[in-house]
């Protein structure tokens, strides 16, 4: 069951607080949590949060189409290193 | 691709046979799987810890491909049976570089990425990139420094600059990135 619409969006307090902060100073810095499950709003885009697996912090840089998930959903607690050995045809770029 | 690169690259890797005529389940290993698992491609065999196919075994053209859960099931021409199937599990499937997809604009191969030299805009050496874990939206280097692995989100706002020729990455990281 989705949570009610009334009560608005999770979002840990000192999470926000601390984005809303940077964003009237224009700062960019890391801002660790452990707060999984706050949902991303649209302050946070351009921020850069490590979000703690349970057993480091995963860097996550906020984009856009990420508003309206968990924080969570973006730093997987258990990290897959893949099949296929270092020569797979796997391809990455910035984007 | 630089001509010093591999020649072939794992696509897929052999879970287990697939019934009694000789078919495969196989687990696509590639980021394109919609043009490598077409019907008339060539693919060599081999174990993935060597960059190469194992020159003992002939090429195999794929016959027959269709999805099933998240790989695909494959027919190949000259095994049609499952005594022929069955010492194929376990196995890697390469395909010759030049008749992959080509890649995008901005995009490297991950044995490209792994050995460059991550240093920020002002010169600060971070270390090696030893990883790349496959994330969404973006993925996330692994870079191994003299004080332990630091995660670099590979993204265009934090890494600047990727010169495959010169083997180095130039990152812009906020404050606190290098400290996690």
């Amino acid at each position: 069951m989705p949570r009610s619409v009334k009560k608005g969006p999770f979002i840990n307090e000192k999470l926000l607080l601390r984005v809303q902060v940077m964003n009237a100073r224009n700062e960019k810095k890391v801002i660790k949590t452990w707060s999984r499950a706050s949902t991303i709003s649209p302050e946070f885009v351009g921020h850069t949060v490590a979000v703690h697996n349970g057993n480091k912090f995963i860097p996550i840089y906020i984009t856009e189409n990420m508003v309206g998930h968990k924080l969570g959903e973006f730093a997987p607690t258990r990290l897959f290193r893949g099949h296929g050995g270092r020569f797979a045809d796997k391809r990455s770029g910035p984007r | 691709m630089g001509c010093d690169g591999p020649r072939f690259l794992a696509v897929g890797h052999v879970v287990k046979p697939h019934g009694i005529k000789g078919e495969l389940l196989v687990l696509p290993l590639t980021d394109h799987p919609e043009s490598t698992y077409t019907p008339g491609v060539v693919l060599r065999l081999g174990n993935a810890d060597s960059e190469e196919p194992d020159p003992e075994l002939p090429p195999l053209r794929l016959e027959q491909v269709r999805p099933y859960r998240d790989g695909y099931i494959v027919a190949l021409g000259g095994i049609n049976d499952r005594n022929h199937s069955e010492p194929l599990r376990g196995h890697y499937l390469f395909r010759e570089v030049a008749e992959l997809e080509p890649l995008g604009d901005g995009e490297l191969f991950y044995h490209q990425l792994l050995g460059m030299k991550v240093q920020t805009s002002v010169g600060v050496v971070v270390g090696e990139v030893t990883e790349v874990y496959e994330l969404d939206p973006n993925d996330i280097l692994g870079v191994q420094g003299s004080q332990g692995e630091t995660m670099i989100p590979f993204s265009k706002d934090i890494v600047v600059e990727v010169n495959a020729d010169e083997r180095h990455i130039v990152i812009d990281p906020p404050d606190g990135l290098l400290d996690l």
